[in-house]
Order: structure tokens, then C-alpha cells, then sequence
């Protein structure tokens, strides 16, 4: 068995945290207030740490003043909890919301529409090209809504329906995949590093 | 027929004990069972091939402790390759833990192998702001950030020398529990060969962008972890766990035909299915 504090814990941790598996147990809630309270507590750790290295010394050590505005912005955000103050919240989320909607257009207009249409277009002389174009069309033409659809149309988008079923298993059989990753994981943990069972 | 209905019945605390028991037993007792290694593998494989001793690239570690399952073999895996080659690393994380993981394993890799900081490696730390900030960081990393996860300058450090925007490293490398098409959108326009690893559930959507030739590579999940492991002929952690995972899927499999053979079953004797075994009381 392992000699350090530091798997004990974490062993221990683990256990309480997965006893929920069986019922709900006063170990498992303290396993669980326990890491909402860590995580919260790195968080505003690294938050300071960006404040200080991103702002306050730029500001203080450099004389960037300019530094002070996204401050103040980031200082009205807490408005928010003032019932009187709220409205100043508005200004710096709508300039979040703003920039971070256009930053992200800028990039997708080329990125995931132009090259994506590029990538379907290939010449049809593989099994693989064909599923990719034809599954493309069929589920297109399922989300064609605008119109009532023709016999045939209704066809294809059956068809289409039926490739986004597929999609459904395949990203459901991915996520078995990553709990059980997780699991092996956990079992890792406890019975390698904790009680040296796994070689 | 009464096997097939109790089946639809049973306890899910015994699927559970029944899942953990046949996971552990290879873990303990592994059967080495053949791992073949994907396009997807190859392809991030021989795309760090091509990188010289003395180029840059940008390692961003986007993910939690909680997935250090899925991601770690990936990340240590692809830092050996690095290290391997003589590439020198630029660290830099879009979540608060990431920081934290980027530091154990550049330390553990790079430290380990008695490489200097600031020199061949450095860890940008963590950069708030999501999208925003990696958009920031890509057109300006030294200005996104000033300070590296130690609070020395980032100017300062060797490594970040003539670094004006990601055009001047050689690849970008990224390990993820959430990013879609982040880093498509920002570093792409800028002609930045990107390569992911990311969790099992986020494949899927990732293979479009390698499908377009918009990703170098990829690799998925503790799958990916392995088959990197296998192809650098260091096997890990990964590897031994892929017998474990097979049974794991097998048993899985067999959960929901024995399932749904037991819905329909009760079904077609009028009774009322229970769907999803009998829940125990919270």
C-alpha cells in the first residue's frame, strides 16, 4: 500500500465521492461541498493572479493607464449584486457579448462555412467521397422546412434522418467510450498508486 | 424469458459492482490484446516529424484534473515526441487547472530531462477571456501575456524572442474537454498547422476539421493516449488500459441488447416496461 499522504486523500476521496453510486451518504456530500469550495477557491487564486500580472502591475509598475478602463469595466460587472447599481452591469456585458460574438464570426464565415462546403466538394470516386456527399445533401434537404416537401424530397430527407440517427449512436457509443475512460481512470488510482494491485 | 425480465429489472447497483469488476480484471491481469494505431494517430505523428530541432510551438492545455483520464497520456506523450525532436515548448492554458497541469508536465518532461526554462521551454500560464483571449493571444502573444506563470517578464525569456504572432511558431498543439472550433477560427486564418487531442465525446465533431485538412491531426480520447503511446513505442498508462476498455465496451454492449430484449419482452406481455433498471431510492 502506498506510503503517501497525498494518494491517501485522494483514495479516500475518490471512495466517498463514488459511494454515491450506492445511495446518498452525508461522505459523499462533504466530498462534494468540498471540491465546489477547491475549485471555487483556485479559481479566484488564478483570477487574482491574472488581475495582478495583467493589470495592476501594467498599471502601477509601467504606468499603462489605459489598463484602466477594461478595470473599471470588470469593476462595473459587480454591479450587479447592488439592486441600485445594476444597470451599470449592462455596459461592460454587452461589450463582452459584442466583441466576443464578432471575434468569433470573424474566424467562422471562413473557417466553418466556406472550407467545410470546400471539403464536401470532391470528386465522387471513392465509397468514402460518396457517403460524405450524399449523407451531406440528405440531411441538408431534412432541414429544409420553408416548403411543404414533394414525395421525392421527403424521400431524401428520410434518408437524411436516418444519417443524423447514425451520428446520434456514434457520438453516444464516444461518450460510453469516455466514462469508461474515466472509470479505468479512477480504478488506476485506487488500485495502482493506492493499494499497488495494478503493476 | 424470466432470466430476460428480471434482466430489465435488475438492480443498477449490481451493473455498476459488474462494470468495476470487469474493468479491474485486465487491469490486474492484462490479456494484450492487439492495439492498431488510426490515420488520425499517424497523421499527428508524422506531422511533429516534420518539425526541426530549435522551432517553436504553442502547447495549450485546456482541461481539468477530472479529465487527466482521457487527456494525460496524449499531453505526455506528444511533449516525449517534442522533446524527442528538440523542440522547444510555449505553454499556455484558456482554464484555470489547465495552468496547474501544463506545470507538472512541462516540468516532469522537459525539467526531467534536464532542459532549461525560459530556454526550451516556458509556461505562458492561464489567460482569461475564452475565445476572446485566444484570439488576442494568437495575434500578440507576448502582449496577451505580459508575465509568464512565475511573474517573469515574457519578454525576457529567450524562448519568446522575435515571438510577434502565432505565424512564428512552427505548430499549435492543443489538449481540450471543450473547444469546438475555437482555435479553427482564430489561428486558422493565420496558416498555423493546428493539431488536437481531445475527450472521447468531442471526436465526432472534430473530425470534419480533419476531414477539411483544417486540423493536421488528431487524436481521441484515452484511445488516442494509447495508440501515441504505441506508435512512440513507449507504452503507458494508456496502453495497458485498452484491454480494460474492450471488455468495458463488450459488457456495454450486452447491457443494452439483454435491456432492450427485456423492454420489448415486457412489452409484448402487457406489462409495464421499467426502462433503465429499477431505480434505487435517494
Amino acid at each position: 500500500m502506498s506510503t503517501d499522504v497525498g494518494v491517501w486523500v485522494s483514495a479516500l476521496l475518490t471512495i466517498a465521492a463514488y459511494s454515491f453510486l450506492w445511495k446518498e451518504n452525508r461522505f459523499f456530500r462533504a466530498v462534494e461541498h468540498l471540491f465546489v469550495g477547491l475549485g471555487a477557491g483556485y479559481g479566484i487564486a488564478m483570477g487574482y493572479s491574472n488581475i495582478v500580472s495583467k493589470a495592476w502591475n501594467p498599471i502601477t509598475k509601467e504606468g499603462k493607464l489605459y489598463l484602466l478602463i477594461p478595470v473599471i469595466m470588470g469593476v462595473m460587472l459587480f454591479g450587479r449584486f447592488v439592486k441600485s447599481l445594476r444597470w451599470t452591469s449592462r455596459f461592460p456585458l454587452a461589450f463582452i457579448v459584442g466583441t466576443g460574438a464578432a471575434i468569433a464570426l470573424r474566424g467562422a464565415v471562413e473557417q466553418q462555412f466556406v472550407k467545410q462546403i470546400q471539403a464536401t466538394m470532391m470528386p465522387l470516386t471513392s465509397v468514402g467521397n460518396l457517403i460524405i456527399v450524399v449523407g451531406t445533401l440528405c440531411v441538408m434537404s431534412y432541414f429544409f422546412f420553408t416548403f411543404p416537401k414533394n414525395k421525392a424530397l421527403s424521400s431524401v430527407s428520410t434518408v437524411g434522418r436516418w444519417i443524423l440517427m447514425v451520428t446520434f449512436g456514434a457520438a453516444f457509443g464516444n461518450g460510453v467510450m469516455g466514462r469508461i475512460s474515466l472509470s479505468i481512470g479512477v480504478l488506476q488510482t485506487l488500485f495502482g498508486e493506492w493499494i499497488h494491485l495494478i503493476k | 424469458m424470466k432470466a430476460l425480465l428480471w434482466l430489465g429489472n435488475v438492480d443498477r447497483r449490481i451493473l455498476y459492482l459488474l462494470m468495476g469488476f470487469v474493468l479491474l480484471v485486465p487491469l490486474v491481469k492484462p490479456m494484450g490484446l492487439p492495439i492498431s494505431v488510426s490515420e488520425y494517430t499517424e497523421n499527428v505523428y508524422n506531422e511533429i516529424e516534420k518539425l526541426s530541432p530549435g522551432d517553436r510551438v504553442f502547447l495549450d492545455f485546456n482541461y481539468t484534473p477530472g479529465s487527466i483520464a482521457e487527456l494525460q497520456a496524449q499531453a505526455d506523450s506528444i511533449t516525449k515526441h517534442l522533446l524527442r525532436k528538440g523542440v522547444k515548448v510555449i505553454a499556455i492554458c484558456f482554464s484555470p487547472e489547465g495552468a496547474m497541469i501544463a506545470d507538472d508536465t512541462l516540468n516532469r518532461i522537459y525539467g526531467g530531462a534536464g532542459k532549461v526554462y525560459g530556454e526550451d521551454y516556458c509556461h505562458l500560464g492561464y489567460l482569461a477571456g475564452g475565445e476572446t483571449a485566444q484570439g488576442a493571444f494568437i495575434r500578440d502573444p507576448l502582449k496577451a501575456c505580459p508575465q509568464d506563470f512565475y511573474g517573469t517578464p515574457s519578454s525576457s525569456l529567450p524562448i519568446c524572442k522575435g515571438l510577434s504572432n502565432g505565424k512564428d511558431v512552427q505548430a499549435l498543439i492543443y489538449f481540450t474537454t471543450g473547444y469546438t472550433a475555437e482555435w479553427i477560427r482564430q489561428a486558422g486564418p493565420l496558416g498555423v498547422p493546428i493539431i488536437a487531442g481531445v475527450i472521447t465525446v468531442l471526436g465526432p465533431a472534430q473530425e470534419a476539421f480533419v476531414q477539411s485538412g483544417q486540423l493536421k491531426g488528431l487524436l481521441v480520447g484515452m484511445r488516442g493516449g494509447a495508440e501515441y503511446e504505441i506508435i512512440m513505442d513507449e507504452p503507458g498508462s494508456a496502453a495497458a488500459a485498452m484491454d480494460a476498455q474492450s471488455l468495458g465496451h463488450l459488457l456495454f454492449i450486452l447491457f443494452i441488447i439483454f435491456g432492450n430484449a427485456s423492454y420489448f419482452i415486457q412489452k409484448k406481455y402487457g406489462k409495464k416496461p421499467v426502462g433503465g433498471g429499477r431505480s434505487h431510492e435517494y
